[in-house]
């Protein structure tokens, strides 16, 4: 799939079959994640794939911003480096946040749904999955065989957030 | 009416929504509380003890029908949880009339 064509179709998808996802397509997707820039290359983010249906359970009735139970959830954290500044840990989530766009994007490539999520509860999801504190979820991926097929949602026009050498200069 | 399991669900939603208000934008805690208040009936729903299923049906899928509108239409959202507080009121009526 073209990546301008996977960019424009990718939808948030919230409802998802039981279809379970194949290992090796949970490979190519985190494989994605992994060549996702980082700033200053640090590569803090570490991914973990929750498919145990007891985990999914817990993690799902955590999670407020999560409605229905996917085929797998990848939690992305930040692992912060020892002697992280707080520049250091405010890239981490700009660079969680380019590897949940490569999930999402190479999910679609593959056929499957996704969404990203912030509304958990972050001491809860460190509780169930054994986080240690150093170490931040900062974003979760929902990832399945899509139910539903929404509608895209309103985009602005380029004309209104564009511009052109100056900020409001027209484009 | 709830089962034990139903009980813990519903208050991991809430605890972890108490959490996340304390940052989120205001209108996400309303959310919060319409979803919560879906998760609700659903779970009544699943129950035999339900009289009038038909109503609470018909509240839970108002909720769901329209709660996303916060994210997208501000103004209908507002207009959305103005009716249905309208609506739960005409049950509590209904409800307290047949008491009678």
């Amino acid at each position: 799939m073209d990546v301008l064509e996977a960019i424009k179709q990718r939808r948030s998808i919230r409802q998802f079959t039981e279809q379970a996802i194949k290992r090796e397509l949970l490979e190519q997707i985190l494989d994605a994640a992994r060549w996702a820039p980082t700033a200053g290359n640090q590569q803090r983010w570490r991914f973990i794939v929750v498919t145990d249906p007891t985990v999914k359970e817990m993690v799902r009735k955590v999670s407020p911003g999560i409605f229905a139970t996917p085929a797998a959830f990848i939690v992305i954290c930040a692992e912060a480096a020892p002697d992280a500044s707080d520049w250091d840990e405010w890239t981490y989530l700009a660079d969680c946040a380019v590897a949940a766009q490569n999930i999402m994007l190479a999910a679609h490539a593959l056929g499957l749904g996704s969404c990203v999520a912030i509304s958990y509860a972050r001491a809860a999801v460190q509780e169930i999955l054994d986080i240690p504190d150093q170490v931040n979820p900062e974003l979760i991926v929902t990832l399945g065989y899509p139910a539903e097929d929404p509608a895209p949602p309103p985009r602005l026009p380029l004309s209104q957030i564009v511009f052109a050498d100056r900020y409001r200069k027209e484009w | 009416m709830l089962t034990e399991d139903e009980v813990f669900e519903l208050l991991a939603f809430l605890v972890s929504s108490a959490r996340l208000c304390v940052d989120e934008p205001k209108l996400y805690g309303t959310f919060r509380l319409v979803d919560a208040a879906s998760r609700l009936l659903g779970f009544v729903l699943q129950s035999d003890q339900v009289q009038d299923k038909r109503s609470v049906q018909q509240l839970k899928d108002e909720i769901d029908e329209n709660k996303f509108l916060m994210t997208t239409d501000q103004e209908g959202y507002v207009k959305f949880l103005d009716d249905l507080t309208r609506k739960v009121v005409r049950e509590l009526k209904k409800r307290a009339s047949a008491a009678l």
